[in-house]
């Protein structure tokens, strides 16, 4: 196979973790620089602060204000490693768990706070 | 034959989904004011619609992708926020009018006023969609919304005249009151026209697993369901030109708006027009808080699907849930139902160039569409269209203020 | 290259807004608008009356109705005065709210109100 163009085909693609299950897509991709070394893709990082970084400065602003606002301190960023990418298609597959990245906190806390104690929440398929 | 229960289907859902508060309100106002001169606009808006959807439904039957998960793909976050923003503004607008609808049809049954019934509504609505699927949701209250036909009869009772009609599906200039018949036109546009149906059609040909198959379905659904959909809103349009235009009634209040089907079939009229407003705008009321849903979850990456238990997708079925109490807010305050419609559907016309100028790029990527992809028929349409959406943008705003009162 | 046009847009919104609020707020709407408004009323009520007639709308409704048309004469009676300037102005305006008023009593006199 030929070459991925990393703006068309990797940025903001969806992401799946091993069990297929969605976790958010690629907001932003770092390059490691090391001495003597060419620089390489090598972590992927998923969450708001990632996203509101790129839109600029008053956009990160305003991310964190609304972030202190529910008294969040830690950023709810993921950082995966680029060797984790298991397969690239229309989804990216990554080597993780989705449950255990920080960038889920939120769908996890909803789910167990919120969602679960409304009666219908949970079970199969509807 | 399972083909063909599917293309039924899908025709009345597209039926049930034109028809809803911001038709109705602004089919009637148009007819009321201007009889017959306006159903050209209808003829533009729902041919415009019909293509949007063809293309979604296309883009998503043939590449697995819905239309919002493109967006942010193929565009960036960056430009991605721009949809997201306005498509949430102008939806958030239009669900509090279809609350309103809703509520507005139990204070004509009961008596009881309409501020009363905008949370009970909410919650009801949320029920469905907490418990409910996608199937309960699109055919549920595509079939009960079938009593919008009552309009048509109505229309033919009235018996119109079809060489005036018939002149009238081409565009004219109007002989007085300039800026309110632009007003109109461009409400019309903004209630055929809307982002969050063609988002919802996009999703849910993803959520009824639509393939490749699907394309001959995808066609007919998205063509004959919307010519039998505005063919409703113009026969709303034709009763008000029949009952109220001659009489010189401007409508004012939603409660005129029921008059012109209680005209000619009497008590079935006024029971008709309930209940079509009622199904019609709670159908609508679901559809709009899943888009939101949808283009929220789909944009950022989250699980969702209407088809999934809640705990199997926390932050999608949390968003609807919010969205959908929030929105009962505004009308529970008693905020005028008319009011808002008129302001949201010319907030809906504006907001189109973000959601439509986008989609001339995807439909001609042939690693999405393969031997898909748009012919120029299609482009040249889209084209006119794209340049229909921003002649909407910056005739909006000026239009409101001058045509607005 | 997307950022100075849309500022630009915006900017040229603000100015109309600010100068068709402005120069739109604080006036009553014009006569012939006020006097139209009622004239619609009227022929509402009229319509609404014959359709209780003819026993195709309820009384709920038509009590709506009845209300709805109450408030816009409300309404006009406050402001149609300052719209109305000359002598004829204010006759027609006096005609335009007599006719309503009688409208709301006629129907008020079918549904037995």
């Amino acid at each position: 196979m030929g070459a991925l163009h990393l703006s068309h085909d990797v940025i903001d693609a969806q992401l799946v973790d091993r069990q297929q299950e969605k976790i958010g897509r690629i907001d932003e991709l770092l390059l490691e620089l090391e001495d003597g070394q060419p620089p390489r893709v090598a972590t992927i990082v998923i969450g708001g602060v990632a996203r509101a970084r790129r839109v600029g400065r008053w956009m990160l602003a305003l991310h964190r204000a609304v972030h202190a606002l529910f008294g969040h301190r830690e950023e709810q960023e993921s950082r995966v490693p680029f060797d984790a990418v298991r397969r690239i298609a229309d989804t990216i597959e990554l080597d993780v768990e989705g449950d255990a990245l920080a960038s889920m906190r939120l769908e996890r806390w909803l789910a167990t706070h919120i969602v679960l104690r409304i009666p219908g929440g949970s079970g199969e398929r509807k | 034959m399972k083909k063909w229960a599917e293309v039924a289907l899908g025709v009345v859902t597209s039926i049930g989904g034109f028809l809803e508060v911001g038709s109705i309100a602004t089919s009637a106002q148009g007819g009321a004011e201007f009889g017959y001169q306006l159903a050209w606009v209808l003829v533009l808006g729902t041919m415009s619609l019909a293509i949007l959807m063809e293309m979604t439904g296309r883009l998503a039957a043939v590449s697995q992708r819905t239309y919002a998960d493109l967006l942010r793909e193929r565009f960036g976050y960056r430009f991605f926020l721009l949809p997201l923003v306005a498509v949430f503004v102008v939806s958030l607008l239009v669900v509090i009018s279809e609350i309103g609808g809703v509520s507005i049809a139990l204070q004509i049954a009961t008596g009881i006023d309409f501020r009363w019934w905008a949370i009970p509504t909410a919650i009801v609505g949320w029920f469905l969609l907490w418990r409910g699927n996608f199937t309960i949701v699109e055919q549920g209250t595509a079939m009960l919304g079938l009593v919008a036909i009552s309009f048509a009869v109505g229309a033919l009772k009235l018996h119109p005249v079809w060489p005036t009609l018939g002149r009238a599906m081409l565009p004219s200039l109007p002989s007085h009151d300039r800026a309110r018949y632009w007003y109109l036109a461009v409400s019309i546009l903004g209630a055929s026209i809307s982002p969050y149906l063609y988002l919802f059609y996009s999703a849910g040909a993803i959520e009824d697993e639509w393939t490749i198959e699907h394309l001959g379905v995808n066609r007919v659904t998205a063509g004959m369901g919307n010519v039998f959909g505005g063919g409703l809103a113009i026969a709303t349009l034709v009763t008000a030109a029949l009952v109220l235009a001659p009489r010189e009634i401007k409508v004012d209040r939603y409660e005129q708006i029921a008059l012109v089907l209680a005209t000619p079939l009497g008590r079935a009229g006024l029971v008709f027009f309930i209940m079509t407003l009622f199904i019609t705008c709670f159908g609508a009321t679901l559809e709009i808080v899943l888009a939101m849903a949808y283009l929220l979850a789909q944009g950022l990456g989250w699980n969702w699907s209407e088809n999934l238990k809640p705990d199997k997708d926390a932050r999608f079925a949390t968003s609807y849930s919010v969205l959908i109490l929030l929105a009962a807010l505004p009308i529970a305050i008693g905020m005028d139902p008319l009011t808002l419609t008129n302001i949201s559907m010319v907030a809906t016309a504006a907001s189109l160039p973000v959601t439509v100028i986008p989609l001339f790029v995807l439909m001609n990527d042939g690693d999405l569409l393969n031997t898909h992809v748009n012919g120029w028929p299609s482009n040249l349409a889209l084209v006119v269209i794209a340049l229909l959406s921003i002649v909407l943008l910056v005739a909006a705003l000026p239009l409101q203020l001058l045509g607005g009162g | 290259m997307l950022q100075p046009a849309s500022t630009r847009t915006t900017r040229l919104y603000l100015a109309l807004t600010v100068l068709l609020v402005g120069g739109g707020c604080g006036s009553p709407p014009p006569l012939d608008k006020q006097l139209e408004t009622l004239a619609s009323w009227t022929a509402t009520m009229q319509l609404a009356k014959e359709r209780h007639g003819a026993g195709a709308i309820t009384i709920t409704y038509a009590t709506q109705l009845r209300d709805r048309a109450d408030e816009a004469f409300q309404q006009a009676s406050t402001t149609i005065g300052q719209s109305a300037q000359t002598h004829s102005d204010s006759a027609y305006a006096a005609a335009a709210l007599d006719s309503l008023r009688t409208a709301i009593r006629q129907l008020e006199a079918e549904i037995g109100s």
